[in-house]
């Protein structure tokens, strides 16, 4: 009787180490820490030399990752500056492929770039989704508001200088090591004929294969799942004397729900000091752990040298469909988001959300102060990582905190007992001055 | 117990008559008006001055920057060759009144550097001399924390186990007001004159009139004086003889509790004004306020000061427990920072109890000082403490820029309130080491005078 008592217990036990264990490993695959990340510039160029030359000359550039882990769950990613600044993200399951690039369609433009890039085996689910980057902004904050929705309502047309981001001619990009690259150009699309400006902008992208935290600020926290970003508009010379720019920015998911910006606030600002916050613009808010993230602390800063004094705001504004902006659907048409194979993109099932992020606190001096601003965000699949409290920190509060209080209960306790053993001994402590 | 043998004199020796105007009560000194009138509206104004021009530059910091063509350092500089010399300065200061000046010439004496100073300040930038305007500071420096120094020596003076908490409470309600008037009419009247002379010119022209407060305060200085020589004669006020003269070395004599005290003083203040100093980027960042009113929320603690320090003061001269009160202050700070560290309740919220838990902790600590050290070196203990708080406020922050630069608020956040912490333990031990002394500092007011009537009655036997 005993002993079969004591092997049920054992029993028991093992299932339930068993479960400790499978739960275990169902988080490892939900979360994976480690990608095999390959990067290439102007893929699958051997196949079409012409094309391909013609598109390394006139700034057409195509940056195709993979970041790949064990189980063969895989992101693909496309950075592209034809017709917009754009990523695609496309992730698929349970079976390793890789995407094909017909340039000759990427180059043709008309509408004629849908299916350019495709899956190279057929694949039965991919999730898809992109950012654009449609438009620069620029007006003259007379107002010094640094709000975007209050210039539109008060500042004339004269006070606007809006840049299609179709409209300028970008660098070749070069991978460089750790997976970086950068999209520049030092076009301005506004020069006038007798101009010279040397003002570049800049999109510096890091694709991540591997957990960590970014080593400048705001220190973004990343995984595996996602690509860094550095927007830079440095040396431009401003249109006005209070010229502040603004990004407008277009997000499109293959998913049904309503896309969602979560702001996470924190008391935590370790990393990124005077940074209290988190932004998440979610393409499914009510799948996050299966769909596309747009993820920034709303900080930029207006020096090469970050740091408090060099912070200044960033400001998002509510998303909106693209009922009423015909323009900005035809130039997402020129993009490399439509190239993808139609049948991926299923016309039912997908959303598109467009946004202003401005860049600017009052009274930070404008963007003529230092001619200088860069913004650091990030985009990627699955849940958005979330900062935590340190244990650095933990411990420095419990020490700074703890120990006063300790010695201040001893203390008291001290003495306490000291004065009951006085009056039990009798003994009276001499007093020095007993009087004044 | 020189307070004792002041009032002893006074009722074994005839009185010397007043006729005329000066015998009505404002102008008699053995009346209670003449201690308020006019003597505490001169103590008050006497300082005026120098805290009108100390915050000179902060008020047209932009105008400043632009007119003389110096950067951002090169303008705090002008703050360094403030504070930096009078960590050590003020200490010789209070001495030197102790020693040398009494506190008449001494405040006379101070005024004059604090005006001549002012005046150097507005002639290098009248002339454009950035290294002149430099040496300004310097000189008002030596003037200015000095004469804070005497104006709290004459406090004491006129007002020991009176209301002395109350006329603390003032003092720093009007060095308040001082620096609250420059703020808000610096700027509007550099615009005056800017209609008619430009550029650093107009700079020097508005300074001189700064200049011209310190005047104002100078003339304050001797009447003061004017004021407590008579009273000397006519209350017939003892004189220190030469013996009792405090001698260098007597510094070491002073009690540990004047240790406690200084400590209190300076964990207390690094954590409350160096804060204010990186607050606005704080209020903005983690509260979401605008710079308006993060500005607002951040000059909260000055504005509640002025007007709560006088009136705490008030209410801790008729109730005492001196300790007890310093106590709640630093507790009480030490909840608001953590509401500051921890929450996201509105920051007004914070700020204003923060604003008058100072007041509480200032009114009732520096009268404190008076209470175990006799008045003969009263000048010299006054000038080490703020000497001692000055250092404090100099380093942290320098301190907690750098912390808060790699670290964040959350961690500055937790430095301070070690220093409360620290503050709190020095609070502690002074009330175990006062008790142990028959807990003299957390009488009631009650006792206090009890006690005094009993010292005197005792005196007048013997």
């Amino acid at each position: 009787m005993i002993k079969s008592y004591d092997s049920e217990k054992m029993a028991a036990k093992a299932l339930q180490c068993l479960a400790v264990f499978s739960l275990l490993f169902i988080i490892a695959a939900c979360d994976i820490t480690q990608r095999t990340v390959t990067v290439t510039s102007w893929p699958d160029c051997d196949d079409y030399k012409e094309d391909c030359e013609r598109a390394k000359q006139n700034g057409s550039n195509i940056v195709y990752a993979k970041a790949s882990s064990k189980e063969h769950d895989n992101l693909y990613y496309v950075f592209s500056t034809i017709g917009l600044p754009t990523i695609i993200v496309a992730h698929t399951k349970e079976m390793d492929t890789d995407l094909t690039f017909n340039w000759t369609k990427l180059m043709e433009g008309n509408g004629s770039i849908v299916d350019a890039i495709n899956f190279k085996s057929p694949i039965n689910e991919v999730y898809l989704f992109g950012v654009a980057f449609t438009r620069l902004l620029e007006y003259d904050d007379k107002d010094d508001t640094a709000d975007l929705e209050e210039c539109e309502k008060k500042l004339d047309a004269a006070s606007w200088n809006i840049r299609d981001f179709s409209l300028f001619t970008w660098d070749p990009a070069v991978v460089e090591k750790e997976n970086t690259f950068v999209f520049n150009t030092t076009s301005d699309v506004n020069l006038k004929t007798n101009e010279t400006r040397n003002g570049s902008i800049s999109f510096a992208f890091s694709v991540k294969g591997q957990n960590g935290r970014a080593s400048d600020l705001p220190r973004l926290l990343f995984n595996s799942n996602e690509t860094l970003f550095d927007f830079v508009i440095a040396n431009y010379t401003p249109s006005f004397n209070n010229s502040r720019f603004a990004l407008e920015v277009a997000v499109i998911s293959k998913s049904k729900n309503e896309m969602d910006v979560d702001l996470t606030r924190s008391i935590d600002d370790e990393y990124a000091p005077g940074v209290f916050q988190i932004t998440d613009w979610l393409t499914n808010p009510q799948a996050r752990e299966t769909s596309g993230f747009f993820q920034w602390k709303p900080v930029a800063y207006i020096s090469k040298s970050r740091g408090r004094n060099t912070a200044t705001k960033v400001n998002h504004y509510k998303l909106q469909d693209l009922t009423h902006r015909e323009h900005e659907a035809e130039q997402l048409n020129s993009s490399v988001i439509w190239a993808f194979n139609s049948s991926l993109w299923n016309d039912k099932s997908v959303i598109i959300r467009i946004a202003n992020i401005s860049f600017g606190l009052p009274k930070d001096g404008f963007y003529v102060k230092n001619n200088y601003t860069a913004w650091s965000a990030a985009m990627g699949y699955g849940k958005p990582p979330e900062d935590s409290i340190s244990t650095m920190v933990i411990i420095i509060i419990s020490a700074g905190l703890g120990i006063p209080v300790i010695i201040i209960i001893f203390g008291s306790i001290f003495t306490v007992v000291r004065r009951l053993r006085q009056r039990a001994t009798g003994y009276i402590a001499v007093r020095s001055d007993p009087i004044n | 117990m020189s307070q004792a043998n002041e009032q002893t004199a006074l009722i074994n020796e005839d009185d010397e008559e007043l006729e005329g105007c000066s015998g009505t009560p404002p102008c008699n000194p053995k009346s209670c008006l003449h201690r308020y009138f006019p003597v505490l509206i001169l103590i008050c104004f006497l300082s005026f001055g120098s805290y009108f021009c100390y915050d000179n530059p902060a008020a047209l910091q932009d105008t400043m920057i632009r007119d003389l063509d110096i950067n951002e350092s090169k303008f705090m500089a002008f703050y360094s060759f403030y504070s930096w010399p009078n960590v050590v300065l003020c200490m010789f200061g209070g001495y030197l009144i102790d020693r040398m000046f009494g506190v008449r010439l001494g405040a006379i004496i101070f005024s004059m550097f604090v005006t001549v100073g002012q005046v150097i300040f507005a002639l290098g930038s009248l002339f454009n001399i950035y290294a002149l305007m430099c040496v300004g500071r310097f000189v008002f420096g030596i003037g200015g924390e000095s004469l804070a120094v005497a104006q709290n020596t004459f406090a004491v003076k006129w007002f020991q186990g009176k209301e002395l908490n109350m006329v603390f409470g003032l003092q720093l309600s009007f060095s308040r007001v001082g620096s609250t008037v420059n703020m808000n009419i610096m700027q509007p009247l550099y615009n005056l004159i800017d209609e008619h002379v430009h550029g650093y010119k107009c700079l020097g022209i508005a300074l001189f009139i700064g200049a011209g407060m310190c005047v104002f305060s100078l003339l304050c200085a001797f009447l003061l004086s004017y004021f407590d020589k008579r009273a000397d004669r006519v209350l017939k006020r003892k004189q220190i003889s030469q013996e009792d003269m405090i001698k260098f070395k007597d510094i070491l004599t002073f009690p540990f509790t004047t240790w406690l005290i200084s400590i209190i003083c300076v964990a207390y203040y690094v954590a409350v004004f160096p804060f204010i100093g990186l607050g606005l980027v704080f209020f903005e960042m983690k509260f979401g306020l605008t710079p308006t009113s993060a500005n607002a929320v951040n000059s909260l603690v000055y504005i509640v000061s002025a007007v709560a320090s006088p009136v705490f003061g008030f209410l801790i001269d008729k109730i005492g427990k001196n300790v007890f009160w310093v106590i709640i202050g630093i507790v009480v700070t030490l909840g608001c920072h953590m509401l500051l560290a921890f929450t996201f309740i509105n920051p007004y919220v914070a700020m204003i109890i923060m604003g008058l838990s100072y007041s509480v902790l200032a009114s009732a600590l520096w009268p404190m000082v008076s209470l175990i050290i006799p008045g003969h070196q009263l000048g010299t203990a006054y000038g080490i403490m703020q000497a001692i708080q000055n250092l404090g406020l100099a380093v942290i922050s320098l301190t907690a820029g750098i912390i808060v630069d790699q670290n964040g608020y959350l961690i500055l956040e937790v430095f301070f309130m070690a220093w409360l912490c620290l503050a709190l333990i020095a609070g502690v031990l002074l009330y175990l080491f006062d008790a142990n002394k028959g807990g003299k500092l957390n009488l009631s007011a009650k006792a206090r005078a009890l006690q005094k009537a009993n010292s005197e009655s005792q005196i007048q036997d013997k």
